[in-house]
C-alpha cells in the first residue's frame, strides 16, 4: 500500500478517525494520535459527530467530555461556514462540511471511510491512516 | 508493558496490561506508591512510537486499574464508518451541517 510521507503536513481529522482512536487500539489510530509528526485540525462540526458518537454507545456524559476536550487540545479546532463549502458537489452531500473543512484549512483529509475517500479526491488530497509512514 | 510513573513520588515501575486492558499493581509496588483511588498516576507504553502519557483510574478494587483510554467501543472499521454515516446523514436532515 501506498505509503504517506507525514512530516509536517497538514491533516484534517474525519469524525471516523477519531472515534477509532477511542474505540479501538489499532496501531494505526494510535499513531494518527501519538506519533504523527504533522497539524492536527478538525472541526466544531466533527466535534459534534464525535460527541453524538460516542453517547449513542451509552459513554458516559463525563468520559465523553474528556475525550472533546483532549481533541480539542491535540488539534487545531476550526468552523466551517456554508460560504467555504460553495463549490463542492457530493454524490452524498452529508459530506460536504468534512470536505469544506479540508479544503478551507488546505490540508489532507484522513478518514476510515473509503467512499468518502474516493468522492473527496476531486477537491482535497486525502489519505487513510493506514497510509501514514511511522514517524 | 507499561511503564506506570507516580507523579507524587517520582518513581516508575514496568508493569504488565492484561489483553482487557487492565493493570495490575503488584502489593509491593502499591504500598511503595502509597496507591489509593485518588492517587494521580501516569503511564507510559514501552517500546512503541513513544505514546503520550494517560491517566489511569481506579477499577473496582485498589489493586486493579484500567487505562483511561481503553473505551468501551468496540467498532470494526465498517461500523464505525456507518456510525458517522447515520449521524451525518441525520444532521444533513435537519440542516445542522455547519458551525456558523
Amino acid at each position: 500500500m501506498k505509503r504517506v510521507n507525514n512530516s509536517m503536513v497538514r491533516f484534517f481529522l474525519d469524525t471516523s478517525c477519531l472515534i477509532a482512536v477511542y474505540a479501538k487500539h489499532s496501531p494505526s489510530a494510535i499513531a494518527i494520535w501519538f506519533g504523527m509528526n504533522a497539524v492536527k485540525l478538525t472541526s466544531e462540526y466533527v466535534l459534534k459527530e464525535l460527541r453524538r458518537a460516542l453517547l449513542d454507545e451509552d459513554a458516559r456524559l463525563e468520559r465523553v467530555n474528556d475525550v472533546v476536550d483532549e481533541v480539542r487540545r491535540k488539534c487545531t479546532v476550526v468552523k466551517i461556514t456554508p460560504q467555504q463549502a460553495k463549490g463542492i458537489a457530493l454524490e452524498d452531500k452529508s459530506d460536504i462540511p468534512i470536505v469544506a473543512g479540508a479544503r478551507a484549512c488546505n490540508a489532507v483529509l484522513l478518514t476510515l471511510d473509503r467512499k468518502l475517500h474516493a468522492q473527496a479526491r476531486k477537491y482535497v488530497k486525502t489519505a487513510f491512516p493506514e497510509e501514514l509512514a511511522k514517524t | 508493558m507499561v511503564i506506570v510513573v507516580s507523579e507524587t513520588k517520582g518513581k516508575e515501575y514496568i508493569l504488565h496490561v492484561s489483553s482487557n486492558g487492565m493493570i495490575t499493581i503488584p502489593a509491593k509496588v502499591k504500598k511503595e506508591l502509597d496507591i489509593t483511588a485518588e492517587t494521580p498516576l501516569k503511564l507510559r507504553v514501552v517500546g512503541r512510537n513513544e505514546l503520550s502519557l494517560k491517566k489511569m483510574r481506579l477499577v473496582e478494587d485498589s489493586v486493579a486499574f484500567q487505562v483511561w483510554r481503553e473505551h468501551p467501543l468496540k467498532l470494526s472499521r465498517e461500523q464505525i464508518v456507518g456510525k458517522v454515516r447515520k449521524i451525518r446523514r441525520g444532521f444533513y436532515e435537519a440542516g445542522e451541517q455547519f458551525d456558523g
